[in-house]
């Protein structure tokens, strides 16, 4: 079966005063039809900088892929033209951001970015595009669309542009939706209605979701497989029973373990001592070595293998070394 | 026992001006009427959404912003009719942390800089104090004497965030007011201020309020909390309390709004409706009855009166009014 979507060995580079600095390094996902993908990681982790690349949105001139591929239903994005990815980008697969302001135009009033979003990939007349504008508002929730049309950006609250990014980003029917940190910006119980909104999308839609956060909370929430990615590689990846139950790597317990959980008992929080290292500081060894607790002397000079726990469950580190067979070294 | 601090019915209003020549046509009620007490080495947590009024709360108890009315007694007496010098002396008791310590640090100054200012402003100490002094404070909040040399910008947003704990305690105050201080950082490290925050609580017998979105964040750090919803106050108890068994229905649908890092946990949530309203058009009656799953015909139009319903727990809602 072709996947809908693999990264292969994906290596992204920087560009910088002192040669190129690799930030992302042989990242390796899968996605299914109509599953949610969460990728979870702090700043600095690569995940963005992913997501971008799977847009073909790296800023140019500055970030490049080095190695490795990208493909959607088994061709490559990276060999596509910018024409090419243009049609990609505008009908298979749909970007949402963490703050809708700096994506939607201020000049334009909704209604006319709506339209133009659905006349784009579409051979549709102004007045139908504008039917199908007001039924799509409608759709992500909006209770008075044709008021809404008429609106420009600003006089909409956070929660209403997000509900009208994802309006434009739905328009196509796209296979993919990457949501990178959509409701970061956004007040708790907003937030509550944007996921609700996002979950009924999908199971309307069977649309696939890669989902960009640093919140383990929305995480479970909406996710069927997480990747955890530190330092620029994937560190864990499994499904998200296994994953907030049987975490191992040091990593992933880690954050678990410093996160404030809202039910149960009270402990005290662990925090991971130190902080995530300059993509120029990596050590030739595991990134999260000088941060680990089970921290052995091979670490800070071996890479880890990504050891398979089976179940597409994946761990990168020398812990497991004995225990089961690499995947990948 | 005579609480640190008692806030009795403070107000902020904001005039909202219009037209031309901007005449005063109504208030933006940021804060309306807000009570509450806190205990010597509590922290009370204030929780809310924008425009809930919570960061306004935190710089008008220490008058950053000047109240419209109501009273701030802070040790037994009322300080909001203090003059600019008795003020000035009492910044060395009552101190405040911002969200953004990168906003809140000055670029230019160093470390050492930053951390002498409030020394120099309140006492005359000789170059040898000032220095063994910050040094001093710099391990307090786990940062050696090398971070003092360094500007903002060289330091990572957990650190600086540390060098505005400092910045607070290097006066040694008995009150501090924290306005938002980890939400601008990663989960690992916003654990490690946590835990920090918990250490200075007890060694140093300190007393926050501690203002946040976060309830997970709260309910971790708190002794107690007020929930807070277009500038008034909905419900107060102690933490552990409120959490469990919450009163007003704003509160419940906060907490059911949160999403927990258990898959297990995949609830039914109470998703509520719509946006909050603008504080310049305030919903009449109860504030939240434009939202609130339960709403009487009499939510619209009368104001529910401040209720304690038990023992430590007080709420504002007519589901719990007497008839």
């Amino acid at each position: 079966m072709t996947k809908l979507l693999e990264i292969d060995q994906l290596s992204i580079d920087f560009s910088s005063g002192s040669g190129p600095i690799r930030v992302v390094n042989g990242v390796q996902l899968e996605l299914a039809a109509g599953e949610t993908l969460g990728i979870v990681g702090e700043s600095g982790s690569g995940k963005s900088v992913t997501s971008l690349s799977i847009m073909g949105l790296l800023p140019q001139g500055l970030a490049k892929v080095a190695e490795g591929d990208i493909r959607y239903r088994g061709q490559s994005l990276l060999n596509m033209s910018e024409s090419e990815m243009q049609k990609v980008r505008g009908n298979q697969i749909a970007t949402i951001f963490q703050e809708p302001m700096t994506a939607l135009n201020p000049v334009f009033k909704i209604g006319r970015q709506v339209r133009e979003s659905i006349r784009q990939h579409s051979k549709k007349s102004k007045r139908e595009a504008h039917q199908d504008a007001v039924a799509l508002l409608g759709e992500v929730g909006i209770s008075a669309p044709e008021q809404i049309m008429e609106a420009y950006p600003h006089q909409l609250s956070g929660g209403m542009r997000q509900r009208v990014m994802i309006a434009m980003a739905m328009a196509s029917n796209p296979d993919i939706l990457i949501a990178d940190e959509p409701t970061t910006a956004l007040d708790v119980t907003i937030q509550a209605q944007i996921l609700e909104l996002m979950k009924k999308l999908q199971k309307e839609r069977g649309t696939a979701i890669i989902f960009i956060t640093h919140d383990l909370g929305v995480v479970a929430e909406m996710c069927d497989r997480v990747a955890v990615m530190y330092a620029g590689q994937i560190v864990e990846q499994g499904d998200i029973r296994t994953l907030f139950k049987e975490a191992k790597h040091p990593y992933t317990i880690g954050l678990l373990n410093s996160m404030p959980k809202f039910s149960g008992e009270m402990k005290r929080l662990k925090a991971i001592p130190g902080q995530v290292p300059h993509p120029s500081e990596y050590l030739p060894g595991c990134r999260f070595a000088q941060r680990c607790p089970s921290r052995m002397d091979l670490c800070e000079s071996i890479e880890p293998a990504l050891y398979d726990f089976g179940n597409q469950h994946l761990c990168k580190c020398h812990l497991y070394r004995g225990d089961t067979d690499a995947a990948h070294s | 026992m005579q609480p640190i601090l008692e806030v009795n019915d403070l107000k902020k209003h904001y005039p909202v001006k219009t037209g031309l020549f901007g005449r005063v046509t109504g208030a933006a009620k940021s804060l309306d009427g807000v009570s509450f007490a806190i205990e010597k080495g509590e922290t009370f947590a204030i929780v809310g959404e924008s425009g809930s009024g919570k960061t306004t709360l935190g710089k008008t108890v220490l008058r950053l912003i000047e109240p419209t009315s109501g009273g701030i007694l802070f040790e037994g007496s009322d300080i909001t009719e203090l003059g600019k010098e008795a003020m000035r002396r009492l910044k060395t008791d009552m101190q405040m942390v911002f969200q953004d310590p990168f906003g809140s640090l000055d670029p230019k100054w160093t470390v050492r800089r930053i951390l002498e200012e409030p020394l120099r402003t309140h006492y005359k100490l000789a170059p040898a104090e000032l220095v063994a002094k910050v040094n001093d404070i710099l391990e307090v909040v786990g940062l050696t004497a090398k971070h003092a040399s360094r500007y903002p910008h060289e330091l990572s947003g957990g650190q600086r965030q540390r060098v505005g704990i400092a910045r607070a305690l290097i006066l040694e105050p008995k009150f501090i007011v924290f306005d938002e201080p980890v939400s601008a950082l990663d989960v690992s490290i916003q654990a490690q201020i946590l835990t920090l925050l918990e250490d200075l609580q007890s060694r140093l017998s300190l007393t926050y309020l501690f203002i946040s979105h976060d309830l997970s964040v709260v309910r971790y750090i708190s002794t107690h909390v007020g929930v807070m919803y277009l500038g008034k106050m909905m419900e107060i108890g102690p933490s552990e309390e409120l959490f469990t068994n919450p009163l007003h229905p704003y509160t419940q649908a906060l907490i059911s709004a949160i999403p927990e890092p258990d898959p297990d946990n995949r609830r039914e949530r109470i998703v509520l409706s719509g946006e909050v309203p603008s504080p310049r058009k305030p919903p009449s009656g109860c504030v939240f009855h434009t939202r609130c799953p339960h709403a009487m015909p009499q939510c619209g139009s009368v104001e529910p009166e401040w209720l304690k319903v038990s023992e430590n727990r007080y709420t504002a809602c007519h589901l719990y009014q007497k008839s």
